[in-house]
């Protein structure tokens, strides 16, 4: 038996967004210490790491672990009708999820859970040399300004600054973000550090993960990952970890 | 007297704009005369087995023409006049706008909602598996004309009718007829047709007639062809995600009215790209430049852009895929020669696909090695193709995770 309750539904609906930027099909696991749901996006190129801790729900019952395999797709148009102020009630039972929205009226979906076959991929131990954090609307419209021109963005990180440079036969789009212009909130660099990575997937992420949290945390290495954290009120986060290209 | 049309300023023209200079387009005399369409002029009335052909215009939408297709002239086999699946390599190009110029496009002008007694006619019609005898008596005499479309087989002379009957019996399969009364949403009952081997055409014919759904409509037929090709294509590719990839690469090509397609299969997780090239003088691109469009997908299957040329490779390829079980990352190149002067419908892009995947492959085990031999198959440059794919670049640059999750 597992029966989670989260108090604001439509928070739940951006996490869950989130999610399904990255992949179509995935299993939740419930378990005492908390709800994980980890999952590659079918190209390999991106992971998806959400842990949502006891704390953040308002009532939190796993008896014993359980799989909630689902359709990202169908729980994604289910979340879709929530209400701000709607409360968000989960239930497995036998093979359903049942998802319940309470608010002036107690609306209650079920949906069929799926077995999903997956292996189980290993915590990644990254030695990143660089971490910032800033506002997630700046990355946001840093990423757009970059989609103009190009297909993928260079990160580079020296001194104090962070910049977002994309280049292509179309012209150039440069962001540069700081400590002293406010426009980091920390940074730490422990060696200079470069690398590039997709716009197409770094925009999917963003675009939706934006809502979960007003600030994002960035760490990376030359030619290496990039993991961006949002972290959700009550001690949950919500991870990705992408790919860089290698040019 | 011009006998062989110049196919640069055809393409242009397609038969309206008279670029050639001569009062009326030399292709369409030559077809109305070969056909003696004029005799039409004079027809009231039309008794003739539908293929069956159906057709549901956009203009105007809600409010679109629908009708079916009736052969007024020619003496071949009634199917022969919608079958694409046999026109690929043995019709040419005048071949098949002859055959369908010879097609009376009896229409009525009707709400997609509130389809009428006319429109119950089409719908009947389209059902059918095997031609069926049809009876349309004109409110005015067809006008001999020929219409072309990108997504359209050509559509012939046409004529509002005031009566549209099928006299004959038409072959419905029972399933379908099932499907068909127990209102089953219109996806779901594509997808299970096509697992009992119907093949898309047939679905096309079906969605666009407005029998399947919950709520019955007419769907423009432009619109079904791709809408089938999409959510077909979909279902297929739900089916691969568990599949692994293909074990090397592999190379296919075919071409058939002035359309080559060469296939590039590499051993990915699935995404695909379509390089469309036209060349030089080509329907629609006069200058001495080739004009180079692209669409492309990657592995959450969403592409880049809407076109219904993309579906029906898509499609088409998947299919392909899904029988061998493999999964695989495609670059698809057509290339449009001024040979394809004028456009007959995107079952030629299905069609050639399909034909390519058919014909076995060439094998190569490097990427490199497979660009090689697509070289020798293509006519535009490698390095052209090179620099406009974004998923070559792709496959090239972009590194995967899981070898970073290695501990």
């Amino acid at each position: 038996m597992v029966r989670l309750v989260f108090p604001e539904a439509r928070e739940w609906r951006y996490i869950i967004e989130g999610l399904a930027a990255i992949v179509e099909e995935a299993s939740f696991v419930a378990t005492p210490e908390g709800l994980k749901l980890r999952a590659l996006d079918p190209g390999r190129v991106a992971m998806v790491d959400l842990f949502m801790p006891p704390t953040v729900f308002e009532e939190y019952k796993v008896e014993a672990e359980a799989k909630i395999g689902v359709s990202f797709d169908d729980l994604v148009d289910v979340m879709k009708r929530a209400k701000s102020g709607d409360k968000l009630v989960m239930e497995v039972s036998g093979n359903r999820l049942t998802v319940t929205l309470a608010g002036k009226a107690e609306r209650r979906f079920r949906l069929p859970l799926l077995d999903i076959a997956g292996q189980e991929l290993p915590t990644p131990r990254l030695n990143f040399t660089v971490a910032a954090k800033m506002l997630s609307d700046t990355f946001r419209d840093a990423l757009k300004d970059a989609e103009l021109v190009a297909e993928s963005v260079r990160l580079k990180a020296e001194d104090e600054n962070l910049l977002m440079i994309a280049r292509s036969d179309k012209g150039e789009v440069e962001t540069r973000f700081s400590l002293s212009e406010g426009s980091l909130m920390e940074i730490d660099v422990k060696e200079p550090a470069e690398a590039i990575y997709g716009i197409d997937f770094l925009d999917k992420i963003v675009s939706k993960a934006y809502r979960v949290s007003d600030i994002v945390s960035l760490r990376f290495a030359t030619n290496m990952p990039l993991e961006l954290t949002f972290d959700v009120a009550g001690g949950g986060t919500l991870k990705y970890l992408l790919a860089p290209r290698v040019e | 007297m011009l006998s062989k049309p110049n196919a640069r300023l055809c393409s242009q023209c397609k038969g309206s704009r008279r670029l050639c200079g001569l009062p009326e387009c030399p292709i369409l005399v030559r077809v109305r005369q070969q056909l003696k369409l004029e005799k039409l002029r004079e027809t009231r009335t039309l008794y003739s087995p539908t293929p069956p052909s159906v057709l549901v215009g956009e203009h105007g939408y809600p409010r679109v023409r629908a009708g079916v297709n009736l052969p007024a002239l020619g003496s071949e086999d009634p199917r022969l006049f919608e079958d694409p699946g046999a026109w690929w390599g043995r019709l040419s190009l005048y071949d098949i706008i002859r055959l369908r110029a010879g097609l009376v496009f009896s229409y009525s002008v009707s709400h997609v909602k509130a389809a009428g007694k006319l429109s119950e006619a089409v719908q009947e019609a389209a059902l059918s598996l095997k031609p069926v005898d049809s009876e349309a008596v004109f409110r005015r005499p067809p006008t001999p004309r020929l219409t072309f479309d990108p997504l359209l087989k050509p559509v012939g002379p046409s004529a509002p009718v005031e009566q549209l009957r099928v006299v004959g019996n038409p072959a419905i399969p029972r399933r379908v007829d099932q499907l068909v009364l127990d209102r089953v949403k219109a996806g779901r009952a594509l997808v299970e047709l096509y697992e009992h081997g119907y093949d898309v055409y047939y679905l096309q014919r079906l969605l666009s007639a407005g029998v399947l759904g919950v709520e019955k409509r007419l769907v423009p037929t432009r619109w079904a062809i791709t809408a089938v090709d999409k959510l077909l294509g979909d279902y297929l590719l739900g089916k691969l995600r568990d599949k692994p990839p293909l074990q090397g690469y592999e190379v296919y090509h075919s071409s058939y009215i002035g359309n080559r397609y060469t296939l590039v299969l590499m051993p990915r997780p699935w995404s695909m790209e379509m390089v469309e090239v036209w060349m030089p003088h080509s329907v629609w691109v006069p200058g001495e430049q080739a004009q180079v469009y692209t669409v492309h997908e990657w592995s959450d299957g969403r592409p880049s852009a809407e076109d219904g040329g993309y579906q029906a490779i898509r499609f088409a390829v998947l299919e392909e895929l899904s029988k061998r079980g493999r999964q695989a990352s495609v670059l698809a190149v057509r290339e449009i020669t001024p040979e394809y002067f004028a456009p007959v419908g995107n079952w030629q892009i299905r069609e050639g696909v399909r034909n390519a995947l058919r014909r076995g492959p060439v094998k190569a085990s490097t990427l490199e090695e497979a660009l090689e031999v697509a070289a020798g198959l293509l006519l535009t440059p490698l390095r052209e193709i090179l620099s406009r794919s974004v998923l070559l670049r792709h496959l090239k640059v972009q590194r995967g995770l899981e070898e970073f999750l290695e501990a």
